[in-house]
């Protein structure tokens, strides 16, 4: 199994484009790292530099604490899944698989071997045959996995493998595809700009915005201790409630006057931007009052979008309810918030407030 | 990895000098007075230099009237088979008539007859007609042969644009005809200009028909006009003005090639690899 | 009546409007193409007084020119042709990869594509010359030769002439053809190969062959297709001879119409030709219809 770090690399296309900027970041033996951010975050290109696809233009990337900079991509003995799955249009399913082991000059019964136990365990040995054009997406899928796995590699590169494919699938192949890598050893790394994916798959996650890494973390720290307001923001479904306090009467509408008087020493200007989770909005007890404006059921949940009034401006805020609550638009509301999960952002920074 | 840079640019070098090298040795009978160039063994490098291989050639050849018989019938036939050529192509792509398919692949395949099948008969027409020696003669048979392959990349082309334009032109109240011109034609101009390109470049380069049908001087091409000047100088040729000729003509080509080699590449490509 | 669609199929004039699209096209093909075709094989099958006969092709057939000229004109296409294409793949090749001055090389490969063949014929009747062209003498100081070869007026010569100032032309356009085909292969086949561990020559062999074939197999037909009506080249540069060597089937039409006035066995060997034609397009067709079966993608 392989560790890897970066080493502050930089990728730079042409004289203004930055893809990755000082990318500092270890992974080790038998990780699931996942690569999240939104498109254009240079996720795909950090994977493109580790696979040897693109070279860096600055920095050092070290495999088992050796740089590997200079090695070709055939050289570091790697496997990836690419977006497009990048069949061979003009093989069959064996064949397609097979290539990695054909390139290393393996008998002809080894292969066979190897193909059909792979084929076997993602279960698709019924497709041998086939044409990669007679195949639906998930198979295809499956077959590009199945190409990557083949080889037994140390180190697993997957370009949003779930990206092409419809959601129902999409959800399923997630929790296979951890059950999988959980249970052959080696070290994954994994690109998605869904925030859910990387989520529920990683034992680490990597954010990534204009080319800078935001945050390194688990998945729950991620989620519970965003670095800045852009993590917050990018990671939660629905997203993050973010309120804008002017003043400190702002804030005591919202939090206990111990909070308000920390914060007050935080800030010049008396201005923070407070980040409240919807599931940490309790309706229906508190001494927030206001009044719901719009109900978008979710199944087995409503999200309710409730407007209340701070002393200078009025603010929206979206929470959860189950939806065996008897609620309509227009109803008069109160809500308390868990003030023990408020996050605040000063300049875009989380800041940790006492009190 | 070094060295396959290095294989690379030595292959490289062999391509330039495959399609160069036969140029410069015209470029160099052309510049090198008679003294020079009729000497034998032959000199392979510049020696002398002189411009009167260029002067003698407009002195001694029509080549400014060639030019312009050629810059008439070439322009006009492409003018003329742009704008019939792309009404077949909109019917063939847009209009979707039936047996457009059959139509298609009948132009494609009455393309590939070599002129010389079809040469007499046109020759005794014209006769008929007293249309030899007239511009008609070349404009009326180039705009015929250039019909396939405007045709062809005209339609694939035009099946590209998104059939909901014509569509809701057409709803939006225009004829058949106004959604051609108005909608198709506009947004299908990119392959009008590689199409107009690559026939204008066919019929300034074509060869038996204006051999067949100009037979006075003053009616030749330029294809003709070079290649037949060998015969009138019986004791020697005069290699020099000749090859100055053939590289004078030459030169608005390579301005043509300067400009708008993208589009000509792709007109090619869907000429010639789908076609 | 039934709606399919925002247009409905048939609509009133609707008849008139596909004809007033296509009527000028086929009207200018019909008298220039169809009529020139018809005509030809009307007068293959009459004689002078209008009455029919079999007697043209009677002629033709039983004379050793046509056959001469027959092959010379199936061996140049081929020969040429097949050297076109395999020095073109590899020029593309060399074209695919990225070099400085690539974009600069492409606009030369325009050059002889775009230099009308009358012309080009007329250099290369020059380079070829014995006494003071440079090719023949490059040959002998390079010891290619014992001496400086006569080109021209030796016919095996004349017709390696004749193939050599073709693929000068044509090389570098298929070498462009195929780029385009190199250049439609998705690049992350190639990256995905690279990762799996393939070198430069497995690539080639596995991935850019295989799904290069289709466009080969197509550009080489209808380049064959093309070859096969020379007529400027050899009527520039040899003029068919010296004899009959390098006599191919367009100029020996020619040469029966115009020099020896035998309008009718010029005609008879229009059709002859026409019928190969027809032969290889159908050829052409069905292989191309089965390649596209094979290798649609």
């Amino acid at each position: 199994m392989h560790r890897l770090e970066f080493k502050k690399v930089y990728k730079r296309f042409g004289e203004k484009v930055i893809a990755v900027n000082n990318a500092n970041f270890f992974v080790d033996e038998g990780e699931f790292v996942t690569l999240l951010g939104p498109s254009g975050c240079g996720k795909t290109t950090t994977l493109r530099l580790i696979a040897g696809l693109d070279r860096t233009s600055e920095g050092e990337i070290l495999i088992n604490d050796k740089i590997i900079n200079a090695l070709s991509p055939s050289e570091r003995d790697i496997a990836m899944v690419f977006q497009s799955y990048a069949l061979y249009p003009h093989m069959n399913v064996f064949e397609n698989i097979a290539i990695p082991l054909q390139v290393r000059k393996m008998s002809k019964s080894d292969v066979k071997t190897r193909v059909g136990s792979i084929a076997q365990m993602l279960g698709i040995s019924t497709l041998l045959d086939r044409k990669p054009r007679e195949l639906s997406g998930g198979q295809r899928q499956r077959v590009a996995i199945g190409r990557a796995l083949v080889r037994e590699p140390n180190l697993f590169l997957l370009d949003e493998p779930l990206a092409n494919l419809d959601a129902i699938l999409r959800h399923r192949m997630r929790g296979e595809l951890k059950a999988l890598f959980h249970s052959v050893d080696g070290t994954t790394i994994y690109v998605t700009h869904d925030q859910e994916e990387a989520l529920a798959m990683s034992d680490k996650i990597v954010v990534m915005n204009y080319g800078v890494i935001q945050q390194i973390g688990a998945p729950e720290e991620i989620y519970k201790r965003p670095v800045n307001k852009f993590v917050a923001v990018f990671v939660g479904n629905p997203q993050i409630n973010i309120i804008e306090a002017k003043n400190a009467e702002d804030m005591s509408k919202l939090f206990s006057s111990s909070k308000v008087n920390a914060l007050e020493k935080l800030t010049h200007d008396g201005k923070v931007e407070i980040g409240i989770r919807p599931e940490n909005i309790v309706l229906g007890k508190g001494n927030i009052f206001g009044k719901v404006t719009l109900i978008e059921p979710m199944g087995a949940n409503l999200l309710v979008s409730v407007e209340t009034a701070l002393n200078s401006e009025k603010i929206k805020v979206k929470l959860f309810i189950s939806n065996t609550v008897k609620i309509s638009e227009g109803d008069d509301v109160n809500f308390s918030i868990k003030e023990s999960e408020l996050l605040f952002f000063l300049n875009e920074k989380r800041v940790d407030v006492e009190g | 990895m070094r060295l396959k840079r290095f294989l690379l640019y030595v292959g490289v070098t062999i391509m330039a000098f495959y399609c160069l090298f036969p140029i410069y040795f015209l470029v160099l009978d052309s510049i090198e007075p008679t003294s020079v160039s009729y000497s034998s063994p032959p000199i392979l490098y510049p020696v002398a230099f002189t411009f009167s291989n260029y002067i003698g050639v407009f002195e001694n050849i029509p080549l400014l009237t060639y030019i312009k018989n050629s810059t008439i019938v070439s322009l006009s036939a492409t003018a003329i088979v742009v704008l019939i050529g792309s009404m077949a192509a909109f019917a063939v792509a847009k209009i979707k008539f039936r047996g457009s398919n059959p139509f298609m692949n009948f132009l494609l395949i009455l393309g590939f007859f070599p002129a010389a099948t079809m040469i007499f008969p046109l020759y005794e027409m014209f006769a008929n007609f007293h249309l030899l020696n007239n511009y008609l003669s070349l404009i009326l048979p180039y705009t015929s042969v250039s019909i396939p392959l405007t045709v062809w990349i005209l339609a694939t082309y035009f099946e590209q644009i998104p059939t909901a334009l014509y569509e809701a032109a057409r709803v939006d109240g225009m004829s058949r005809f106004q959604a051609f011109y108005k909608i198709i034609l506009p947004l299908g101009i990119p392959a009008v200009s590689t199409v107009a390109i690559l026939n204008f470049i066919a019929c300034w380069n074509e060869f038996i028909l204006a051999l067949t049908f100009m037979t006075k001087e003053n009616m030749r091409t330029i294809t003709v006009g070079i290649s037949m000047i060998s015969g009138r100088f019986s004791y020697q040729y005069p290699w020099g003005e000749i090859i100055a000729g053939a590289l004078l003509v030459t030169v608005p080509l390579v301005i043509i090639i300067f400009i708008a080699q993208e589009k000509i590449i792709s007109g090619l490509t869907a000429g010639a690899i789908k076609g | 009546m039934p709606k399919r669609s925002a247009i409905p199929n048939h609509e009133k004039g609707y008849f008139r409007a596909v004809l007033g699209f296509v009527a000028p096209v086929v009207v200018f093909f019909t008298i220039f193409q169809i009529y020139p075709l018809m005509k030809n094989v009307w007068l293959s099958f009459t004689t002078i007084k209008g009455g029919f006969t079999l007697n043209n092709y009677y002629q033709i057939l039983t004379s050793q020119s046509f056959w001469q000229s027959t092959w010379i004109t199936v061996s140049f296409s081929l020969i040429s042709v097949s050297i076109e294409m395999l020095i073109g793949f590899v020029f593309a090749l060399l074209l695919n990869e990225e070099f400085h001055g690539r974009k600069a090389l492409r606009t030369v490969f325009l050059i002889p594509w775009a230099l009308p063949t009358a012309i080009m014929a007329t250099g290369w009747k020059f380079l070829l010359q014995h006494s003071y062209g440079p090719f023949p003498w490059l040959l002998y100081w390079l010891h290619l030769a014992k001496s400086p070869p006569y080109f021209l007026s030796t016919p095996n010569l004349a017709f390696i002439s004749i193939i050599m100032a073709d693929a000068w032309k044509t090389v570098p356009f298929c070498a462009l053809l195929l780029l385009a085909g190199l250049q439609a292969i998705p690049k992350d086949l190639y990256e995905a190969m690279q990762v799996d561990g393939a070198g430069w020559f497995f690539q080639l062999r596995k991935l850019t062959i295989p799904l290069m074939i289709p466009a080969i197999i197509v550009t080489l037909m209808f380049r064959f297709l093309q070859a096969f009506g020379v007529f400027d080249l050899i009527w520039v540069l040899t003029s068919g001879g010296p004899g009959n060597a390098t006599m191919a089937l367009s100029p020996f039409i020619y040469q029966q119409t115009f020099n020896w006035l035998d309008v009718r066995a010029g005609a008879a060997t229009s059709v002859m030709m026409a019928i190969y034609i027809l032969v290889l397009v159908v050829i052409v067709w069905t292989t191309r219809s089965y390649i596209g079966r094979r290798y649609a993608q």
